[in-house]
């Protein structure tokens, strides 16, 4: 399919816009679903994600805890994680 | 039971030490696994050269950086990450531990001993490092001895100087190279072997060699062998470069053999087509000139007033047919301060060292010679350029006038001089002689087959009788009158 040169940059536009907007979405993965006021509550103590927009994932892998994650950055304050670390550090201590 | 708590203990302080903080980190997903090399979207804010970890512990490096997505080369096993698996950036550079601790060690490129030994270093250094500037700079003027009389006496390498090695297969030329960090004994110098893509078993009798001459006291053998990742292969020069640059830091000089260049492009052709580069001349990558060019800029000599110090490179190159006009011969010819030229002739001749004159040169080491070394060399150079321009013409000629014969006999004469045995280095004072008596004409009378047996000889007479002589000759670098009546004595002894 050919497309117009001029329509080709309004696309362009449109869709790092969509991007972004994407980008701007917080994701919050935890065990078990969240209710708003916990949500709220998350909200008050991280800035970053106060006025963006937050998706509740439910991932039971991760025990306890939640994992918070804004385009391709991400906090791990999972159970999960936790477990892993300990897990690699009695590896090296031995 | 006492173990355990203790282990426990050890658990317990790691842990209590670091205080839970919240951290962000990139992240992102594998979306392909390809030879050697993933791609991975997400990871918006990494950079290139920037560590990166997969989850199975795993990791990679990133090595290209797309529209929207990553390319990373991973340094290990690639078949234990799967296509949907996290990846994390860790924010560091791709860097390896350095230090005095490896000398005498066979490692990997990423200083991990293949001995399985836990080596204990203080410091680490980044692979990639941009090179010495101008400023911080000296030109060549100290010798390195390779203790080969040929290279010595007519191709001479300076400390800072890149030499390179270029031949067929089995022309000697790892040899040469070999025999140059066995002379550096008692030198000060610290020498690294790199392997790149070799036959373990051929890194094997390299280290036995160094071994059985006491070269590995000061020795590092950097190692990626033909069966290793083309990752490990494309990193192990740099490697190699930046544990030497740890010693000339210290002010040290530092000889380093990168065995072999050739499979080095090999490597990084491999990893460029994978991530689908556009190839350009016999299929290598567009810039696989700076490839090298990056590799060798950073040996140098620096100024005292910087600290002092050098990184003499060796790189060694293989041709295919004695085609020094390919691809990859021709870029690091460019590069490097002259070459070394290795032929399958004269090998097979029983000329070896093999190293054809002629067509070897070096465009500094000149003026790092020492005045003993040019006193003899100069006379040398012109005997074989003579020697040469004849010896294609007069085998046409039956009667030849006396001169001309008399050329052509110095010539053999001297030819058969510059052969010596493999592993067998000689120091300053040695080499000095036996050129002497060759530019001389003290061995014109002598038949050509007899020349070994007397140099043989010769060398023993020195070692004893001319013991005194050397010991000068090693400590002022410079012959006088007086040296010279003495070694016409020493000479006349012998024959």
């Amino acid at each position: 399919m050919k497309i117009n040169s001029l329509m080709k940059d309004e696309l362009k536009k449109h869709f790092l816009e969509k991007i972004k907007e994407k980008n701007d979405e917080v994701t919050i993965v935890s065990a078990y679903s969240l209710s708003k006021s916990e949500i709220d509550d998350l909200k008050s103590t991280l800035p970053e994600i106060k006025s963006a927009k937050v998706n509740n994932e439910v991932d039971e892998t991760l025990i306890a805890g939640y994992i918070i994650r804004k385009g391709s950055k991400m906090i791990d304050l999972s159970l999960q994680q936790q477990l892993r670390k300990l897990q690699q550090q009695s590896h090296e201590a031995v | 039971m006492k173990l355990f708590d203790q282990y426990l203990k050890e658990v317990e302080k790691e842990l209590g030490a670091k205080k839970d903080q919240v951290k962000s980190t990139e992240v992102g997903t594998v979306i392909e696994v390809k030879d050697g090399v993933v791609i991975a979207t997400g990871l918006d804010n990494s950079f290139y050269g920037e560590l990166i970890e997969f989850t199975t512990g795993v990791q990679g490096f990133v090595i290209e950086l797309m529209e929207d997505s990553v390319g990373i080369v991973v340094l290990g096993d690639y078949l234990t990450v799967e296509a949907g698996s996290r990846v994390t950036a860790t924010g560091a550079i791709l860097s390896l531990p350095v230090g005095e601790e490896l000398l005498g060690h066979v490692v990997n490129p990423l200083s991990e001993s293949l001995e399985n030994l836990k080596l204990k270093t203080k410091k680490r250094y980044p692979i990639e490092r941009i090179a010495s500037g101008v400023v911080y700079r000296k030109s060549v003027s100290v010798p390195l001895q390779t203790g080969i009389k040929a290279i010595d006496a007519l191709i001479p390498i300076g400390r800072g100087q890149r030499e390179l090695i270029i031949g067929d297969r089995t022309t000697g030329k790892t040899t040469v190279a070999i025999d140059t960090i066995i002379n550096q004994k008692g030198q000060d110098v610290i020498c690294i072997y790199c392997a790149i893509g070799q036959k373990n078993a051929k890194v094997a009798q390299v280290v036995e060699t160094l071994k059985s001459h006491g070269a590995m006291d000061y020795t590092i053998v950097v190692s990626s062998s033909a069966s290793d990742s083309a990752a490990l292969q494309y990193l192990s020069p740099y490697s190699a470069t930046a544990i030497g640059e740890y010693f000339l830091d210290q002010g040290k000089d530092v000889l380093v053999v990168y065995d072999d260049l050739t499979k080095h492009a090999w490597a990084y052709r491999q990893i460029s087509l994978i991530l689908r580069r556009p190839a350009g001349r016999e299929a290598y990558p567009g810039d696989v000139f700076y490839l090298h060019s990056r590799l060798l800029e950073r040996a140098c000599r620096v100024d005292e007033k910087y600290g002092g110090g050098s990184i003499t490179a060796l790189p060694i190159i293989e041709t295919l047919d004695n085609d020094i006009a390919a691809y990859i011969p021709t870029n690091v010819i460019s590069i490097t301060d002259g070459q070394l030229f290795l032929e399958t002739d004269l090998f097979n001749n029983g000329i070896r060292p093999a190293i054809n004159v002629g067509n070897s040169v070096s465009r500094v080491g000149g003026s790092a010679q020492t005045k003993a070394m040019k006193q003899v060399s100069g006379r040398l150079k012109l005997d074989l350029a003579q020697y040469r321009a004849l010896a294609a013409f007069s085998q046409f000629e039956s009667d030849l006038d006396a001169e001309t014969k008399q050329f052509l006999n110095r010539g053999s004469k001297t030819t058969q001089v510059l052969k010596q045995n493999k592993h067998d280095v000689y120091s300053l004072a040695e080499e000095v002689a036996i050129l002497w008596a060759a530019s001389k004409g003290h061995l014109d009378s002598l038949e050509t087959d007899k020349i070994v047996d007397f140099e043989k000889d010769f060398i023993d007479v020195m070692r004893t009788k001319g013991k005194d002589w050397m010991k000068r000759i090693n400590k002022n670098k410079i012959m006088d009158d007086k040296d010279e009546k003495e070694l016409e004595k020493l000479i006349k002894s012998a024959l």
